[in-house]
């Protein structure tokens, strides 16, 4: 996307008509909020920022507390491009700061940029590079979303027009002319899943463009009468959607710090202690990466989702994969995130947690290419291969007990997050589900 | 005999099927009916109906805003069937290029007319979106015709007549039409 500066962007509305402009900002979980502006505010909101009561956020702040600042980051500025030609809606994304002019630290826009901060101090840039899936449902008629997806839909005697793959077209054309840059996009392993890719950038850039992904996925697909979900496992019994990130260090001449010519696998001391950060701190930051409960549904065998903490550079489903390309496309691919995490946040630990082997030069494991479920309890235990945590709360119960992870997030993220995690646990565990009603009610 | 396709998209179940008997009686093509808007956008985005008939009293989304997402995706035209209140609540500044408002109750010679005006003029923009194609198609061709006998100036060093010749003699030798010779002929030299 063109770098664009404030005058670039009172041109721009004026030349298209831009009636509308979002100010966009996510709260701890990674759900949007806009307020909206017109175009007759947009002088005054670049320069000062916007006012807005930040107690009408979850997570934000309590009511005493309420007048915050939004403060628009120009380089975000986009026009959404299904509008029609009169009244355009336009975007900014923003980061929160208090009265005071300071950042406020319950924005985890801030959160990221100061992680990032600590990364250009120790000399790196942090690239990364997402594979987004996610699944297209039809709706019933009272307009409610449903598990059927399209592929298996009545439309036979009308030709093999895919309506989920018209969709993903058009999602891919509304992104192009966003600036995205797709580099591959396919319908998926389960019936109505799909995937699109979009090439790496700085992870602040990468972490504006998965929230901005889903809002588009999300719309498109509302035109195309259908409905898009970023859960991880709705359909018991076929693969999750998961979000494979694709990390590499960068250092201020361009050159990729992860890339060794010499080493058998070319990956450099920085990439091995990276991941040696990773595979130490990722049953601290599942609760993060993976933060809802049904995330751990997907975390199962048999669903080439990872289960076990270990990497590899020739299997298929691990938890970390090194990708064949190298050179300066030499990366990490994290396997176990899913799109329901805060990619602000996400992306903050991941870094955390590959420069904490950095800094304290933590070597990992020796690569396992052996097929790990196919070894027994006994096999996992000698090769000191440990599980992710099997749910929410295991997940959540790991996170509090890791002060890097408080740290990089910041103790107001941190303590609201937990707090609202471990009563959304508590709301499911008081539910009484349909299964064991099935299973339990005729056989007691 | 042109037939044109016509698809409803209304809630009320009644008022559908009276409005669909009443269509057929008069000899027209009603393809489908829909109920509720997220069915309607599907169904039209696999259809291409040449006609939406569309009530405004859809859900979740209501009949002008559906009318709205499949004027700017150009995928279908039609008419947007709705009372006088309701005309007064939509958007004043937006403009449907590909809809008309029919007001209700509906006359039914003001519907049956509007659908043998629109029937005209589809006719007319069938056979002129044609006409560009065929007209696209032949640009093409001459602009490649006249890329590959610039390849064979230069390969050959011939003259501007002997590399046009080649390719014409080329196709009537191998009986396929000149524009395939041409993009040979480019593909060819590109793979060196």
């Amino acid at each position: 996307m063109p770098k664009y500066n404030e005058d670039d962007i009172k041109r721009l509305v004026k030349e298209n008509d831009v009636k509308f402009i979002r100010l966009q900002f996510v709260d701890i979980f990674g759900t949007l909020k806009n307020v909206a502006i017109t175009a007759e505010q947009l002088d005054k909101c670049l320069e000062k920022g916007i006012m807005f009561d930040g107690s009408s956020i979850e997570g934000f702040v309590r009511i005493e507390e309420s007048d915050m600042y939004l403060k628009p980051d120009p380089s975000t500025f986009v026009i959404f491009p299904w509008r029609p030609q009169a009244g355009k809606v336009a975007r900014l994304i923003c980061n929160v700061y208090n009265p005071d002019g300071t950042p406020f630290e319950g924005c985890p826009r801030n959160t990221l940029i100061k992680a990032l901060k600590e990364a250009e101090n120790m000399g790196y840039t942090f690239n990364v590079g997402p594979e987004c899936e996610f699944f297209l449902f039809l709706t019933d008629s009272d307009g409610n979303p449903t598990t059927i997806t399209h592929d298996n839909a009545g439309y036979f005697d009308l030709g093999p027009v895919d309506l989920g793959e018209n969709a993903r077209r058009d999602m891919c054309l509304a992104l192009e002319e966003m600036g995205f840059e797709i580099e591959a996009s396919h319908h998926e392993v389960a019936p109505g899943q799909h995937e699109i890719d979009f090439k790496y950038d700085n992870a602040l850039k990468t972490a504006d463009n998965i929230i901005t992904f889903k809002l588009v996925v999300k719309t498109i697909a509302q035109r195309h009468g259908l409905h898009a979900t970023f859960m991880p496992k709705p359909l018991s019994g076929f693969n999750g959607s998961g979000m494979h990130t694709n990390l590499s260090l960068f250092d201020k001449n361009m050159q990729n710090k992860f890339y060794d010519a010499n080493d058998n696998l070319k990956l450099s001391k920085e990439a091995y202690l990276f991941i040696g950060g990773i595979l130490k701190n990722i049953r601290s930051i599942a609760a993060i990466t993976n933060p809802l409960i049904n995330s751990y549904k997907r975390l199962v065998p048999g669903y080439e989702a990872p289960v076990y903490v270990a990497w590899s550079a020739s299997n298929r489903s691990p938890l970390i994969r090194i990708p064949a390309s190298k050179g300066v496309s030499t990366r990490v691919e994290l396997r176990s995130p899913d799109p329901a995490c805060n990619s602000y946040l996400a992306l903050a630990l991941m870094l955390g947690a590959g420069l904490d082997g950095i800094k304290n030069n933590i070597n990992p494991p020796a690569s396992i290419d052996k097929n790990i479920f196919e070894m027994s309890f006994e096999e996992r235990e000698k090769h000191g291969i440990l599980n992710l945590p099997k749910s929410l709360i295991e997940a959540i119960e790991e996170m509090e007990k890791n002060g890097l992870v408080k740290d990089v997030l910041g103790k107001h993220i941190f303590d609201k997050f937990i707090e609202a995690k471990k009563i959304e646990w508590n709301q499911y565990k008081m539910q009484v589900h349909k299964w064991e009603v099935e299973k339990y009610l005729i056989a007691y | 005999m042109y037939e044109l396709n016509i698809m409803l998209a209304i809630f009320d179940n009644v008022y559908s099927k009276n409005l669909k008997s009443f269509l057929q009686t008069m000899g027209l093509n009603v393809i489908d009916t829909s109920k509720d808007s997220n069915d309607c956008l599907r169904k039209v985005r696999m259809l291409r109906p040449d006609l939406l008939i569309i009530d405004y009293d859809l859900k979740p989304i209501n009949g002008f805003n559906v009318a709205k997402i499949i004027d700017e995706d150009n995928i279908s035209s039609g008419m947007l069937l709705l009372n006088d209140g309701q005309k007064s609540q939509i958007e004043q500044d937006v403009f449907l290029n590909n809809f008309i408002y029919l007001l209700k109750p509906l006359s039914k010679n003001v519907l049956l007319t509007s659908i043998e005006l629109f029937k005209k003029s589809n006719i007319k923009i069938k056979a002129l979106k044609q006409e560009i194609e065929d007209l696209r198609e032949s640009l093409e061709a001459r602009k490649n015709i006249e890329k590959a006998k610039g390849l064979l100036m230069n390969m050959y060093k011939i003259s501007e007549q002997e590399a046009f010749r080649l390719i014409q003699k080329r196709s009537m030798d191998k009986g396929i039409s000149m524009k395939e010779i041409a993009e040979a002929i480019i593909i060819a030299h590109d793979i060196k």
